[in-house]
């Protein structure tokens, strides 16, 4: 067939079906079954576990790139933290980091938490890993005001001066500074219980630490977004984005069989 | 050459700065704490200044080529005006402001997504291409990647659940072997360099200049 001759044109017929597959589920959800893996049990076993008062550091490390597949990940663990008798950190180290927790809020209900008493954004945090390393070593040394540029003093964060005061830390992650950072300068110094929310990609880099015990869980991709939010009964967009994920995994497949086919006719003449 | 420009003041200073954080990762004292504390800050106040080093440069870099319109300085342009707006609006109106909300929402957030989302395509077309069976290498290779899409994917254990057995396996030994031995390795290089740094056989770091010539 002349339309699959030449890698140009196969490569167009990939882009086409990839295309009209992951558009599908926008169109028609299905709805399939998602087996809940022992990663994202560990992670939600560890958050429900946390004593009553315990402090949590939730870190945005990423970029708006990676919001489509970390969405339902915050949105549902952000959501979860808010029904726990937890206070709450919100902090990003990359640039772009600091306006996706504010919109994390617009999707979640702070029920009676109270922001500066509960929960609180403190932004951006400069220098990456020393930026983090200052955190844990004198917190207030670099944090004097919040996201919106009101001093932090009156808030929760007068009991906070350095890593021994966080009881765990949640990195929301597609790169440095992530869950490896964090495990640097708070889990091997303090003995800080580190958390992983991570996109597709970073998850095998991951998964050795969650072995030795160094990662406490992890959420993997759209599919460990949509664990979570069985997990917490609360249905969203993981739920939803499960049926992509399976519609473009199932079109590299196809790809993948494709080119094999013709590969071994090419190979054959 | 003024003496403080000389290169041994450097190196000196930061075989002591690891010196410093050495000891005091090591042993417990006090004083010492303070000083990483404050040597930690200095670098997250250095950091901070990085950026605006990196955006003076910016100005530069990109200033010289639309002025020599040079190929694709209509871009440089374009960055250059983008910038310049939005660090005005950001000076106005704060990084919470309404308009700086609506840049990040309307183009930062949407392009940096469109950009991320095209690789979707890359990858597939980039396993088209790669994932024959040419021979017995490659077989593995795709034969491990069809289960670990399949693992990822939920339909893959609605199918079977023996595709998420076998990715699990797969992620548990070989995948953390290989990851172990890379990370045992990258860190074993960092100390010796550390220790290369600490004894000033290594200064490339001070001006990329390399191997001191003895």
């Amino acid at each position: 067939m002349s339309i699959l001759k030449g890698y140009e044109n196969q490569k167009r017929l990939v882009y086409i079906m990839l295309f009209i597959l992951v558009a599908i589920p926008y169109f028609k959800p299905i709805g399939l079954p998602v087996a809940i893996n022992d990663y994202t049990r560990d992670f939600y076993d560890t958050l429900v576990e946390m004593p009553e008062g315990s402090t949590i550091l939730v870190h945005y490390g990423f970029e708006a790139g990676a919001w489509g597949e970390l969405e339902s990940q915050c949105v549902s663990v952000a959501q979860h933290l808010m029904k726990l008798p937890v206070k709450v950190i919100f902090c990003s180290t990359w640039g772009m980091g600091p306006p996706f927790i504010e919109r994390t809020f617009d999707y979640i209900n702070v029920g009676s938490k109270v922001y500066g008493e509960d929960y609180i954004n403190i932004g951006y945090i400069p220098g990456w890993e020393t930026g983090v390393a200052a955190l844990a070593n004198d917190f207030h040394s670099i944090v004097s005001v919040d996201y919106f540029g009101d001093s932090i003093d009156g808030t929760f964060l007068d009991d906070v001066n350095d890593g021994s005061d966080i009881d765990l830390v949640i990195a929301f992650e597609c790169g440095s500074a992530g869950s490896g950072t964090f495990r640097q300068q708070y889990q091997v110094p303090f003995g800080t219980p580190v958390l992983s929310g991570a996109i597709g990609v970073i998850v095998p880099g991951v998964v050795p630490f969650y072995n030795s015990g160094h990662i406490s869980g992890i959420l993997a991709s759209v599919r460990g977004g949509a664990e979570y939010e069985i997990l917490t009964k609360n249905p969203g967009k993981g739920v939803v984005g499960t049926d992509v994920l399976t519609f473009a995994h199932v079109g590299v497949i196809i790809a993948v069989i494709i080119g094999n086919i013709i590969y071994f006719r090419e190979r054959g003449k | 050459m003024a003496w403080y420009k000389r290169r041994e003041i450097s190196m000196g200073l930061t075989s002591l700065v690891i010196l410093i954080f050495l000891i005091d990762f090591n042993l417990d004292i006090p004083t010492l704490k303070a000083v990483t504390n404050n040597l930690t800050t200095w670098g997250t106040v250095i950091g901070a200044f990085a950026i605006g080093l990196g955006y003076i440069n910016m100005y530069q870099h990109y200033g010289r080529k639309v002025q020599r319109k040079t190929p694709g300085w209509p871009y440089a342009l374009w960055l250059v005006i983008a910038t310049t707006v939005v660090t005005l609006v950001g000076a106005w109106q704060g990084r919470t402001g309404d308009l700086m909300t609506f840049f990040y929402d309307s183009f930062v957030g949407p392009l940096d997504a469109t950009f991320y989302s095209i690789a979707i395509f890359y990858m597939a077309s980039a396993a088209y291409r790669a994932f024959k069976f040419r021979s017995v290498e490659s077989t593995i290779l795709l034969t491990c990647a069809f289960i670990m899409l399949l693992k990822n994917a939920p339909i893959g254990e609605v199918i079977w659940p023996g595709f998420g057995t076998i990715g699990t396996w797969l992620m548990n030994y070989p995948v953390m072997g290989v990851s172990r031995g890379i990370t045992l390795s990258t860190t074993l290089g960092s100390v010796a360099l550390g220790l290369r740094v600490l004894l000033g056989k290594e200064y490339s770091y001070l001006a990329g200049t390399g191997e001191r010539k003895e």
